[in-house]
């Protein structure tokens, strides 16, 4: 074993880890030389493929039996993915994420798209979602049908599941409570369940939002009378609370008058011509603290 | 690595709702996300927001994330922490999304490409 050992390690593995490859059940069958033949090979094809060493690591440490999988079988997955619209990018991305992949019939992948596809979705949306999150090609069908029968069950129709999940594809690995559990924080904030639901339609990033991080947006808007902003122009929720606030102040200092509550919401471009002022400019002069950051600052 | 979120201020309840992201072997990694994101000047509260957000940081690796964010100052970016106390999911790009997008725009100029994601990270992502 002391070959191999000493290949690992010099290719950045540490021992702990290498203690799991050697012992891993996909290789109890092979002889040493075997082992550490096909470790360098594997790891010589991804290197030339385009894998840096530490996203190796990465992908071995997940899916060990990623060293048992054959070179032929790893480029022939790679062809077949191409062959499915994906670019080489977008399948070093998926597969560091999820090397499992590399493991997956190529047949039960194509059956994995199409049952999305039977779900209502794209297949160009399909593809951004598993670009975006890997771990859907690991999910089963029924599991991804339960969740969407979860958030129907939360009030949203299949159309606004459909419109949230391709936006935050990542909801498809939360669980249900935590997603129940945004709604419950927001509602506590002051909104009603139907508020919820709308806020959330519109911009369901709002799910990919600390609570803490939504408050102090709140909170501000409530402070200097635009809490209209978050029901009823609910994207503009997007943009930093530290943006808005060095907008507001300078605003106030320079005695312009805020017509309009857009004019917090411009592109930076806009507000160059328009003020002169980057928004760098402004973030360094008018740091943003909530009253509850101002009061842990004093004690 | 649940010291570092303790540590950190995250409350236990978003803890408990990320702790299946929670990846011990990825913590060296993590530490040094860490360090990237307050050398852009990302704030504690910040910082809370993209990983109870996008919970997917805790198992990024180093190289892509600070490959990303060089690539993104390299642009001429020059709001990064404001764009992913925005869009936390916006952490979870590479760097060819980011060359995916622009040259799809093709016929827009750099800067009025950087200026509308920095009002509206999400456009990355939008069909």
């Amino acid at each position: 074993m002391e070959e191999i050992y000493q290949y690992l390690i010099e290719f950045g593995f540490k021992k702990f880890d290498i203690d799991n490859i050697v012992n891993n059940y996909a290789f109890i069958r092979y002889k040493e030389s075997t082992l550490l033949k096909k470790i360098i090979s594997n790891s010589n094809y991804l290197l030339e493929v385009g894998y840096s060493k530490s996203q190796i690591i990465k992908m071995v440490k997940r899916f060990v039996p990623l060293y048992d999988i054959s070179i032929e079988n790893i480029n022939q997955k790679i062809n077949d993915l191409i062959e499915m619209g994906y670019s080489k990018d977008q399948i070093k991305k998926m597969t560091i994420t999820l090397p499992q992949l590399f493991g997956y019939n190529i047949v039960s992948i194509k059956n994995k798209i199409n049952d999305m596809i039977s779900l209502g979705y794209t297949e160009e949306q399909v593809k951004k979602m598993t670009i975006s999150l890997a771990a859907l090609f690991s999910f089963s069908i029924n599991n991804i049908k339960q969740k969407i029968d979860d958030m129907i069950s939360l009030g949203y129709s299949r159309e606004e599941v459909k419109k949230i999940t391709i936006a935050i594809p990542s909801i498809f690995g939360q669980n249900i409570n935590n997603i129940k559990q945004k709604i419950d924080d927001l509602m506590l904030l002051g909104y009603s369940e139907e508020q919820v639901k709308k806020m959330t339609i519109i911009l369901p990033t709002l799910f990919s939002l600390s609570i803490e991080n939504i408050k102090r947006k709140i909170d501000f808007y409530r402070e200097i009378g635009l809490d209209f902003v978050i029901t009823d122009d609910t994207r503009q929720l997007m943009q930093s609370v530290e943006l808005t606030f060095a907008r507001y102040e300078y605003f106030k200092s320079n005695n312009i008058a805020i017509k309009s509550y857009r004019i917090l919401f411009y592109s930076e471009e806009k507000q160059k011509k328009q003020f002169g002022v980057t928004n760098q400019e402004l973030l360094l002069k008018y740091p943003y603290k909530s009253i509850e950051e101002e009061i842990k600052d004093v004690r | 690595m649940l010291d570092k979120l303790i540590e950190l201020g995250i409350r236990d309840i978003d803890i408990n709702n990320i702790k299946e992201f929670i990846d011990e072997d990825n913590l060296d990694d993590f530490k040094q996300i860490l360090s990237l994101l307050t050398n852009i000047n990302c704030s504690e509260s910040m910082i809370r927001n993209i990983i109870i957000g996008n919970p997917f940081i805790l198992q990024r690796n180093y190289e892509d994330v600070s490959e990303l964010i060089n690539y993104m100052i390299s642009l001429g970016f020059k709001n990064c922490n404001i764009i992913f106390d925005s869009y936390p999911l916006f952490l979870n790009k590479d760097k060819f999304e980011i060359e995916e997008y622009i040259d799809k725009e093709q016929n827009k100029n750099i800067d009025d490409i950087i200026d509308e994601i920095e009002s509206n990270p999400i456009i990355i992502d939008e069909f």
